[in-house]
């Protein structure tokens, strides 16, 4: 990933793939990849989003036709290890082809009922007839597993004499007679033994031959399995099919971050939907306190990698373009090493993504970046940054406080906060209930994103903040003064 | 009094499933399995098919910790078996697999497997509850009607609880203690246990429903008790336990000493304390009429019936007991039927 695992947690992507239900060791595994497409894997893209659209169809057309295929990928093991034995020439034992008897029967059951998804997607899965009938001699259709008489005559012959034997042991009260029966017993198992390997040598080779099918059918049901997940995770949340485009921007419209939001609801408050459109070059985003700007870059972010992983954004309509690798800068800094402050964490991580970026295309998310030093000199040191990228192909969006950052060429975009409430009401309502003040405040807020003027200045919402808040007034009062 | 002649199964009627439990290593459990094993083959009156397995592992050729050579198990035809993957080829009979659960062990997964023909067995199964209860389903999925067997120690340290059966054999013997005087002493204290009441059906029902290390029920309701550190549960509950509470759970192992350092915070006179079942409580002999004096009624969430008390006189560091002796001095101290199976 090109974001580190701790950034991946922060933005609301491990809590995704948390949701991400995979029910088959091979959807699983398929699942722990994480692949990301890049943009020279365009086409594999499509048609992976395509699978999971034509799946969102059926699952809405016929919501329990997926059932079914889910009852069979419950019953799968893994049997990778077995059949990759039995390529090599490896003997198998019972244990293991009880597993892969079972495997062909769901083989089996899943190409008998996928119709039932009434999809022109194929399944992809290849009938494994010969092994599922050679496993089943005396065709009982029973789930279980032993080396059958049915195999052998020899066999069934020795299996006979040893129930005779074992019928005189069960009857013999001499222990010294019992002893010699037990021992004779004790040759016709070791014939047995031998019998039986060579009927497991010649189902290993059967399973050889079709080694190649079952590790193509591996694939496949691994691959149905992350779909049919993927499709289920989008109708939970809302996830829509994305356009993928070739501007280079990105637009989202009623976006929303299934983490922040799952949060949100916990606390009975409600997670406002994004809507923004962003095209290449310099993003600035400038907002009240409190007023989401991170939450906003972290549901972009987070929505655009999830188009990059084959998997559906939560949103109502989205288009977004491929970029060769993301960054992400975040509120939370990690030490890159010891002994630098924060600040010169930063530099290292802007200065390498700088470096990145002049030979690959990416998607630069910056929240807030630099506050920990002197206002201007960060300023002027972030503006010196983001200048660069006006008029390039890369997609950067910066959140900051900082005034005056925004210049020509540059998308200017403002958080709504506070603009439309009236704050006499709100400030009556936080006398009422001094302990709710902060939540107030939240749910007043509009977190909505508008494109402003260039140079439209930053809101001046913190003082008013802390009015609502309780600071001390004749200290307000003096603020009010200064500024 | 002569060692009993009759058959040991015939203790065993109108049960579904049994527990065997041995208060020790080498008290014989094995052989009071093949006994049983050997009676239903020979015509004894239990319900078909058996259903076997174990808590740990059992059934080896020779314990590894005491190096005695212990007898495997024989089973007929029939017979449903649950066993790590790892002893399958230890098993040396025809076998079908019916299941290959998710329930692991340190031996391998669970494999359920029905026998073809008779023959020798060597048991690892679950060793934890869920395990245990897992493998408990199998077998009724297999077959509702079979009789379900499981072995196991009861052990301070166990982690398998739950035995899950509605019957229960006692096994013990000299490997517990070299006093015969003290190993009956015990053995009558184990068997009091086996005796203590069931708890009401409304706290049956809340049980189930937590995880809770403890619980608490005030005026009809739950209440749980966090904390996990055996050595501070004493004194969490204590802080939760007030002259209103009713009835106190506690899931898991109790000792002796945990109950000594909850009564010197809170009197528990008069109030319902309910432990699992009977293999979860180890306190020295006499302390239940201790705790019967100070009022305390001890109920059981999983009542089972003791229908046998089984003795094994030998002992696998070379002193043995007389026993006849043995014999007479352990009917003596307990309401229970005795049995010797090596003189059977």
């Amino acid at each position: 990933m090109d974001i580190s695992q701790k950034e991946w947690r922060d933005i609301g992507g491990e809590f995704v793939f948390e949701q991400l239900n995979t029910m088959t060791p091979y959807g699983t595994q398929r699942k722990a990849l994480r692949k990301q497409y890049r943009p020279s894997q365009r086409e594999e893209l499509l048609e992976e989003l395509s699978a999971v659209e034509e799946l969102s169809q059926s699952l809405q057309r016929h919501p329990s036709a997926i059932h079914n295929l889910q009852y069979e990928f419950c019953r799968v093991k893994d049997i990778r290890r077995s059949v990759q034995r039995a390529k090599k020439g490896g003997i198998l034992e019972d244990l293991e082809f009880f597993e892969l008897k079972i495997f062909c029967d769901v083989i089996y059951q899943l190409i008998e009922k996928y119709p039932l998804l009434d999809t022109p997607l194929e399944s992809g899965l290849l009938p494994l007839d010969e092994i599922r009938e050679r496993l089943d001699p005396e065709k009982t259709g029973r789930m279980t597993f032993y080396v059958y008489d049915a195999y052998s005559k020899r066999l069934t012959l020795l299996r006979k004499h040893q129930r005779e034997i074992e019928v005189r042991i069960a009857r013999e009260k001499d222990e010294q007679e019992k002893e010699e029966l037990l021992r004779e017993r004790g040759g016709l198992l070791i014939a047995q033994d031998k019998e039986e390997r060579e009927i497991r040598i010649e189902l290993s080779s059967l399973v050889q031959m079709h080694a190649d099918v079952i590790f193509h059918n591996m694939d496949a049901l691994g691959r149905l399995d992350h779909r049919i997940a993927k499709a289920i995770l989008a109708k939970e949340y809302g996830g829509c099919m994305p356009q993928v485009r070739e501007d280079g921007g990105i637009e989202l419209k009623e976006a929303i971050n299934p983490l922040l939001s799952d949060i949100l609801s916990k606390k009975g408050e409600n997670f406002q939907r994004m809507s923004i459109k962003v095209s290449t070059g310099t993003s600035i985003v400038t907002g009240a306190n409190m007023g989401g700007k991170s939450v906003s870059l972290k549901t972009m972010l987070l929505n655009v990698m999830l188009v990059h992983m084959g998997m559906f954004p939560f949103a109502e309509a989205a288009t977004i373009s491929l970029f060769d690798f993301f960054f992400y800068l975040g509120d939370d800094l990690e030490d890159l090493s010891a002994g630098l402050s924060s600040f010169g964490a930063e530099i290292l991580k802007l200065s390498d993504v700088y470096r990145k970026a002049q030979h690959q295309r990416g998607m630069i998310l910056l929240d807030e970046p630099l506050r920990g030093t002197n206002p201007r000199e960060g300023r002027a040191i972030l503006l010196g940054l983001v200048r660069r990228f006006v008029g390039s192909d890369h997609l950067l969006v910066v959140s900051t406080h900082f005034e005056s950052l925004v210049e020509e060429g540059m998308t200017h975009f403002q958080v709504r906060g506070l603009k439309d409430v009236d704050f006499d009401a709100l400030a009556s309502e936080i006398e009422v209930d001094r302990e709710a003040s902060l939540s107030r405040i939240r749910k007043s807020m509009n977190f909505r994103l508008e494109e402003v003027e260039a140079g439209e200045d930053v809101p001046r919402d913190a003082l008013r903040i802390s009015e609502l808040l309780g600071l001390d007034p004749t200290l307000i009062e003096e603020i009010k003064e200064l500024l | 009094m002569h060692a009993r002649k009759d058959m040991l199964s015939d203790q065993l009627q109108g049960l579904n499933s049994l527990a065997i439990i041995g208060m020790e290593k080498n008290a014989g459990k094995t052989t009071v399995l093949n006994r049983i094993l050997e009676e239903a083959r020979r015509g004894g009156d239990l319900p078909r098919p058996l259903a076997i397995t174990s808590i740990g592992r059992d059934g080896e050729e020779k314990d590894i910790v005491t190096s005695t050579k212990k007898p495997r198990i024989y089973v007929e035809k029939g017979t449903l078996v649950a066993t790590a993957s790892s002893f399958l080829s230890r098993c040396r009979l025809t076998k079908e697999i019916l299941a290959s659960t998710d329930v692991r062990t340190a031996l391998g997964s669970v494999i359920i497997f029905r026998a073809l023909s008779d023959g020798f067995v060597e048991i690892a199964g679950p060793s934890s509850v869920e395990g245990v209860r897992s493998i408990k389903e199998e077998f009724l999925a297999v077959d509702p009607g079979c009789f379900y067997i499981v072995d196991g120690a009861v052990s301070r340290k166990s982690t398998a609880g739950h035995f899950l059966t509605e019957g229960a054999i006692l096994c013990t013997g000299a490997s517990l203690n070299p006093s015969m005087k003290n190993v009956v002493r015990q053995t009558a204290a184990m068997v009091e246990q086996f005796m203590l009441p069931v708890a009401p059906e409304e706290y049956q029902k809340t049980f189930s429903q937590t995880y809770a290390k403890a619980v608490i029920f005030k005026e009809g309701r739950p209440e749980e008790v966090e904390g996990d550190l055996a050595f501070t549960m004493a004194d969490d509950i204590a802080e939760k336990f007030t002259k209103e509470s009713e009835a106190l759970f506690l899931r898991g192992v109790v000792t002796e000493s945990f109950f000594k350092s909850l009564l010197q915070k809170v009197s528990l006179k008069g109030k319902q304390v309910i432990i699992e079942d009977a293999t979860r409580l180890f306190v020295s002999t006499g302390y239940l009429n201790l705790l019967k004096r100070r009022g305390v009624t001890l109920e059981v969430l999983q009542p089972m019936e003791l229908r046998a008390v089984c003795i094994n006189p030998f002992s696998p560091r070379g002193i043995d007991f007389e026993a006849e002796v043995f014999l007479q001095e352990m009917q003596k101290a307990i309401s229970v039927p005795v049995f010797d199976v090596g003189r059977m």
